[in-house]
């Protein structure tokens, strides 16, 4: 639950008359929550690397894995089709067994303005890597428990700014790439992101 | 007394679509100078472009010569090889930009998703729009919600992208569209379809209840329990029965049953707000505190089209139950202290005979 006090406390002087205080509480963005819609697929049976206007019949190995985020404001109510974007840094490969920068270049930032929310209240995040090359631990479609190779510290921001670092900051947490899969870790608690994300502070170890 | 003043920081979030990404059919038709079906063979795909030549089907918008070739910039994301060709054939929905001063290539937005990935560079198409989605004389707006539906339909694509992009169409439109997708064979179809039809169409309430024993392990089924918990808005009776039946489905939905009869909070509402006040949640006694406060002070309907202006929180505290305590004690965000839990336990049992009368 968010936290219940009033942001300020105003007290009217007329004629020298004082008024009772009038506490004043500030609504906005407060936390992110996530629906892990995992393995993304155009179509049944067309999915990952394969899906449809990814990268089909390119003999890629890699996962596509999909995070639906929605946004809830301090009464617990979801927000519709509003301006995101995130920052990412401290990007860590694994350093090892081709699984090093270069020939892997760090994952780019996203911006969201009303790109596609599904049924209005979720945007879509998307983890993925497709490659054709030798790597140690092996690239393979979606699954589980692959080792992690590639990690890094997301600061997700609400508000309509489509400038990575601006806006409202509702979520921090660690991401995570495995061999056939990516996910959020270490995700901090809601009322937490606005300091952490000030101070940028990093939220992920190296793979 | 104490006088609530709620304000809203939004950090400067328009209520109007940003230009440069656009994700309904509103916002394609007001935002795109071309809009265009049209059918891409293979593209160049690196780190800071993609270029590929488009075979134009039909121009819903505006004018465009038989082939375009497009060139956008961008910043991919994702792991990949530094520039790769695809071969690949695909029918899409674009929102074109004509060349301009500085080059020969057209630009193409992306509607469907952060840019740097090309599957957020245009919705699915159909190269033949299907008898059934030719329906002449409409607005741009349903006519691409139409052209949309059929692609989504055509390529088995996620449904939710269509039925978040209906802002904008009709109602008669949507109707159409979700009830297409509700009588499909497709347990996600069917639930998008729900999702858009709830809060048009109340009597679609009653279906879900039937239909959630195949669609509560999918994952999609966010898209229906995120409609009914903040578009569901009917008030009559009937209504608030089938929410109160929904909410023994399951935890998720018992939220948003909870969630959508505190938003409405009429007086048929009001026992089953009253019970949430001896919840072992505490998210479910502040919705319960803050519809029946919402009720005894008359505050508006919850509605989408309200929790940005807050205006759902500007109370006229002129009702036959409205007094200066019912004003103190309003709901605030946060869980309720036992104080104000107290009250509006007193307040229902000194109320309750009266307002359970038929009505």
């Amino acid at each position: 639950m968010p936290p219940g006090n009033y942001n300020i406390s105003v007290v009217v002087t007329w004629d020298g008359v004082q008024s009772a205080p009038f506490p004043i509480f500030i609504n906005m963005p407060y936390a992110n929550y996530v629906v892990n819609k995992g393995q993304w697929c155009s179509s049944p049976g067309s999915c990952d690397c394969n899906a449809a206007n990814f990268y089909p019949g390119q003999n890629l190995t890699g996962y596509v894995t999909l995070w639906n985020v929605y946004t809830e404001d301090l009464f617990g109510n979801y927000l519709t089709q509003v301006g995101t974007n995130e920052v990412l840094f401290n990007q860590l490969f694994l350093g090892t067994g081709g699984w090093t920068s270069p020939p892997f270049s760090n994952p780019a930032q996203s911006t969201w303005a009303t790109t596609e929310w599904n049924s209005n209240y979720t945007f879509p995040d998307y983890y993925w890597i497709c490659w054709s090359g030798p790597l140690y631990p092996p690239l393979t479609s979606s699954g589980s428990g692959g080792p992690e190779v590639f990690s890094e510290t997301q600061n997700y921001y609400i508000g309509n700014s489509t400038t990575n670092g601006y806006g409202l900051c509702t979520q921090a947490n660690a991401v995570e790439l495995y061999t056939n899969n990516g996910s959020q870790s270490n995700t901090q608690p809601p009322a937490y992101p606005a300091t952490v994300c000030a101070n940028r502070t990093t939220l992920n170890t190296k793979p | 007394m104490t006088k609530h003043f709620f304000m809203s920081a939004y950090l400067g979030v328009s209520l109007f679509p940003v230009v440069g990404l656009g994700a309904t059919v509103e916002d394609v038709a007001t935002i795109c100078p071309v809009v265009a079906v049209g059918t891409t063979a293979s593209r160049i795909d690196s780190r800071t472009n993609v270029s590929f030549n488009l075979s134009i089907q039909r121009v819903l918008k505006g004018s465009a010569p038989g082939n375009v070739s497009v060139s956008h910039n961008w910043t991919r994301g994702g792991i990949i090889a530094e520039t790769i060709t695809v071969t690949s054939t695909y029918v899409g929905i674009w929102c074109l930009h004509p060349p301009n001063m500085s080059t020969d290539d057209w630009d193409a937005q992306p509607i469907n998703g952060p840019d740097g990935l090309f599957v957020s560079m245009s919705w699915p198409g159909t190269a033949t729009l299907p008898a059934a989605y030719q329906i002449q004389f409409v607005p741009l707006a349903d006519t691409l919600l139409f052209e949309l539906a059929a692609g989504v339909e055509a390529y088995g694509a996620n449904p939710g992208t269509a039925i978040g992009a209906t802002k904008g169409a009709q109602n008669s439109s949507v109707e159409f569209v979700a009830n297409r997708f509700v009588a499909s064979s497709n347990p996600d179809f069917q639930l998008a379809g729900l999702a858009a039809l709830i809060p048009i169409q109340p009597s679609a309430i009653s279906s879900v209840s039937g239909l959630w024993p195949s669609i509560s392990s999918s994952p999609s089924r966010f898209d229906l329990v995120a409609a009914i918990r903040e578009s569901f808005r009917d008030p009559s009776p009937g209504s608030i029965n089938a929410l109160v039946q929904l909410a023994s489905l399951s935890p998720e939905m018992r939220d948003a049953a909870i969630h959508a009869i505190s938003s409405i909070h009429t007086q048929a509402s009001l026992p089953f707000l009253a019970s949430l006040l001896t919840s072992s949640d505490p998210k479910e006694q502040a919705r319960g505190v803050f519809g029946l406060s919402s009720f005894a002070n008359v505050c508006p309907t919850q509605t989408p089209a309200n929790v940005l202006s807050m205006a759902y929180l500007q109370c006229p505290n002129d009702g036959p139950y409205s007094t200066a305590d019912t004003t103190a004690n309003f709901a605030s965000p946060g869980v309720p202290s036992s104080q104000v839990v107290s009250f509006w336990l007193n307040w229902w049992e000194q109320n309750q005979a009266a307002l359970q009368q038929p009505q």
